[in-house]
């Protein structure tokens, strides 16, 4: 066999295998030590990252990408499921990138979560959530990444439900499955579009056999899904609301990982996008929107935790409009950029929760750069790359969304929204960064503030570096599909950077006009607007259900019983028969001598006439 | 050997070991059917006789204080929903307030619930429960904003359909093809000869 | 006309006439309508005669029967409102009037 493929495929599996074993190992009879989670599981976690660079060196070198299909699992006379798993630009890029961010939550979650009882278990999840994603990315079939999808799903739901005795914990991790329920409607409608329509489920299959077809039925479908699963506008409070998990839990799933599943799902069917116009506006028109909605959200908020949730959704925002640009590489980049600088974000956050112990709001934080210095440095270069700063991480990929957006002939007001999204970023970035790191200390004088253990500077360094250098590395080595826009009027090109400039500037502008203190005048409408998440959970959590529940109780339990038995049959009779006694009892007055008069009289007039 | 003999035949008793006679006699005498009379006579451990149990709309004041005291209620507070045929019966008609707005400092028994051991229960208690419906008031009122959220939707839908009609980065120019406006593959007759372009007569 | 024709026409009128215009006492308008049930009785005993046809002939029988019954009937309404009302005035027939 050739052996790069042999190579790579032997890599893969090992991957696999090693991901796979501590989760077998742990229903073994003996019980777990209790340092099973770091001897056991970040270990794997390590050496799968490691192995996983052995398929990323051959693709680089040479474009190697393997396509593995073994076991038929099920089929009937037409229809084959098999596994099958892909390694190609996608997902060998991406394994990389999701192991070594899991390596490092994982050291700092056995950090984060040393003192919790259960902290195996809660080591186990992950490993099942990484699990399952990775059978996600390598996905050579839609059923295969069905399966990985509601993996993903289902560990997000009792990752964030975690510390269950808490009812807002589990009204969290509940609004996360039910909103990535209503997205799954659209992948199955997808999946059984492409079932009955192109008979297979293998992605190359459904490429070659979708031309001529309307896809604009499946497409719809997919972008439902997307929207579930990557909190697009719509189906996007249970994103701020999974923020009830444990740290590691929130950089894991709802920063890098399980969140841009969505926009994966769209990466993949790209070629079906492609030549759907209508599709890449609905793309557009809902990443703009969910960009500049989240983005607004964020300005407002005070727990440090949802501010970075609400960035995440912003961000993701941001990717859709790149799908809706049909630039699907760009957005795999921004994918993997993201993935680093936002759980760097989250993991300090985690750092200065737990330093100020369990605090989470940020107006009783402050002047922690004295502090905490990594947590603060790192919090600091993880925000100027997700505002695009020229040269780190983020400014690759995003830089490079926006000229494309700015250079394409498409929906203005999208354009409008995504560049004022991305001043908006630079605002409530510059928010956090004044609030945590800058100013005078808000916080109690005597806080357990600790970062020199070297789990969490490790962690910080870690992503720190990839913060930095991913997005340098992965354009070196990437061939873009697409040739991009080189020459653009210089605003254009400038646009990104005067845009988030101008927006720290009016940041900065804001903070001289108030320090961190007492609130002493009401605050204005759009604040509540803002604050209150554009008031869309407040109403659709309250009217839809209340609704609906009580269309399922009182309706099904009693208006049909008592409509049926009683208001069409007995009652009815009465209720249509009374009126028109009324009606004639009044219109008879009693008048019986004037009524037999009138019989008289036109009884004479007619024998009169017919006499003469 | 009377008051004992007295005592068993007043508990219902097992007939399935006694014999056949016994059975027919039992039956004769109209102690409960025949199957009944054979199962094994044991009541529900937990209480609750059949008038614990919600019943017809009260009439009388009498049957409201009856129902108030059933549903471990104060007279004045009691207040059955209307009898309009819905089926409700006595089951007392309480303030629509979901359990979110409850106090969540104080010690309740059941602390997720926010309820206390005996306390009547909402007909729709498990739709106030706190993972679902809430009726807490909010800082803005509900028509605000309503407003508020679906103007900021209608407006954006709005402003994407004039986006759509006039769209960034425009073209300067129609767009050119090249060999001769793409004669031969719309379809152009190949033998003919292109015609002479004269831009300029000098 | 015939006379015979004439005759039980306008006796039939006349009984109308005076159901419809009837003041003080139920019981004449009763005779009135007695009159009328004469009139068709005599009306359907002569149609014999005029058809040329004895099919007919066992018609006032009929009317005859039914027209008992009714004024049996009428005269039950009378001793009701007798008992009930204490006269047979029409003025105290108002129950229903408004």
């Amino acid at each position: 066999m050739y052996p790069p493929s042999l190579m790579m495929t032997w890599s893969l599996i090992v991957v696999f295998f090693l991901l796979a074993y501590p989760v077998i190992t742990s229903l073994a009879l003996d019980p777990m030590k209790s340092d099973w989670a770091v001897t056991h599981v970040k270990p794997a976690v390590k050496a799968a990252f490691f192995f996983s660079l052995f398929p990323l060196f051959l693709f680089l070198n040479e474009g190697a990408e393997a396509d593995i299909s073994s076991w038929s699992w099920t089929n009937t006379m037409t229809f084959d499921v098999n596994i099958s798993l892909k390694f190609d630009f996608y997902s060998v890029i991406f394994l990389p990138v999701a192991l070594y961010v899991t390596w490092t939550i994982l050291e700092f979650a056995a950090w984060y979560m040393h003192d919790d009882p259960n902290m195996n278990r809660f080591f186990k999840y992950l490993l099942i959530f990484l699990i399952a994603m990775v059978v996600l990315v390598t996905a050579n079939n839609l059923f295969q990444f069905f399966i990985g999808w509601e993996g993903v799903g289902i560990m997000s739901f009792l990752l964030i439900g975690w510390w269950f005795g808490r009812a807002d914990a589990n009204t969290a991790a509940l609004q996360a499955v039910i909103y990535n329920r209503i997205g799954d409607i659209g992948l199955i409608f997808a999946m059984a579009w492409i079932a009955t329509n192109l008979n297979s489920w293998e992605m190359q299959q459904v490429f070659v056999a979708a031309k001529g077809f309307d896809l604009t039925p499946p497409v719809i479908g997919l972008i439902i899904a997307a929207t579930g699963k990557s909190a697009q506008f719509g189906l996007h409070p249970w994103l701020p609301s999974a923020m009830e998990g444990p740290t590691p839990v929130s950089a894991l799933l709802h920063s890098s990982t399980m969140v841009v599943a969505g926009i994966f799902l769209l990466i993949r069917m790209s070629p079906l996008l492609e030549n759907n116009p209508a599709a890449l506006t609905i793309c557009l028109c809902l990443g703009a929107l969910t960009a500049l909605f989240t983005a607004t959200c964020a300005l407002t908020q005070n727990d440090i935790k949802k501010i970075i949730a609400f960035s995440t959704s912003s961000q993701l925002g941001l990717m859709m409009v790149t799908i809706g640009l049909n630039q699907p590489q760009l957005a795999f980049m921004d994918i993997c950029t993201h993935a680093f600088f936002k759980a760097m974000l989250v993991l300090c956050s985690g750092s200065i929760i737990h330093s100020l112990g369990g605090e989470q709001d940020i107006r009783k934080m402050a002047a922690l750069h004295r502090q905490t210095p990594w947590t603060s440095t790192c919090c600091t270069i993880g925000t100027l790359a997700l505002t695009g700063t020229p040269f780190l991480a983020g400014f690759f990929s995003k830089d490079a969304i926006i000229e494309a957006l700015n250079t394409s002939h498409l929906n203005a007001w999208a354009l409008i929204l995504t560049l004022l999204a991305t001043a908006f970023t630079a605002i409530y970035s510059m928010r956090l960064i004044f609030f945590v790191v800058m100013a005078h200390p808000m916080s109690p004088a005597i806080s357990p503030i600790e970062e020199s253990y070297p789990e969490v500077i490790n962690s910080l360094k870690r992503l720190a570096w990839g913060s930095i250098v991913a997005g340098f590395l992965i354009t070196l080595n990437t061939l873009p599909l697409k040739t991009p826009v080189m020459s653009m009027p210089p605003m254009l090109k400038l646009a990104a950077l005067v845009v988030t400039i101008l927006g720290l500037l009016l940041a900065l502008w804001f903070t001289s006009l108030s320090l961190p203190g007492p609130q002493t005048t009401s605050l204005p409408t759009p604040h509540h607007f803002s604050n209150m998440l554009g008031f869309f959970p407040s109403v659709i959590h309250r009217l839809p259900p209340k609704l609906a529940l009580i269309l399922g109780h009182t309706a099904a339990n009693q208006m049909i019983d008592q409509t049926w038995l009683e208001k069409v049959g007995p009652k009815a009779t009465a209720t249509l028969n009374m009126p028109l006694i009324t009606t004639t009892s009044n219109a008879q007055q009693g008048l019986v001598k004037t009524h037999l008069l009138f019989f008289f009289l036109t009884l004479a007039v007619v024998t009169l006439t017919l006499i003469f | 050997m009377r008051t004992s003999q007295s005592v068993r035949q007043q508990q219902p008793v097992n007939m399935a070991g006694v014999g056949f006679r016994r059975w027919a006699q039992a039956l004769s005498r109209g102690k409960g059917s025949g199957l009944s009379a054979l199962l094994p006579g044991c009541r529900a451990a937990s209480g609750g006789s059949k008038a614990d149990l919600p019943a017809a709309y009260p009439m009388t004041p009498e049957e409201k204080a009856a129902a108030a005291k059933k549903y471990n209620m104060r007279v004045e507070d009691y207040e059955p929903f209307p009898n309009q045929g819905e089926g409700y019966g006595d089951y007392p008609k309480l303030p629509d307030k979901s359990q979110q707005e409850r106090d969540p400092w104080y010690q309740w028994d059941h602390p997720d619930l926010r309820r206390n051991w005996g306390e009547p229960m909402h007909w729709n208690f498990d739709m106030f429960i706190r993972n679902r419906v809430d009726t807490s008031p909010s800082p803005v009122s509900w028509s605000s904003m309503c407003k508020q959220l679906f103007g900021f939707i209608g407006f954006m839908l709005f402003m994407f359909y004039v986006g759509e009609k006039y769209p960034a980065y425009q073209p300067v120019a129609p767009k050119q093809y090249p060999y001769n406006n793409l004669y031969l593959e719309k379809g152009g007759d190949p033998e003919k000869q292109p015609e002479e372009v004269v831009n300029y007569k000098i | 006309m015939t006379p015979i024709l004439f005759a039980f026409s306008s006796a039939f009128t006349l009984g109308l006439t005076g159901l419809v215009f009837h003041r003080v006492h139920l019981l004449s308008a009763l005779l009135c309508l007695e009159g009328m049930m004469l009139s068709l009785y005599i009306a359907l005993s002569t149609w014999s005669l005029g058809m040329g046809s004895a099919s007919s002939s066992a018609l006032p029988l009929f009317l005859l029967a039914i027209s008992a019954c009714e004024a049996g009937a009428g005269l039950a309404i009378l001793v009701a409102t007798a008992r009930t009302h204490g006269t047979d005035r029409l003025q105290s027939l108002n129950l229903l009037q408004w």
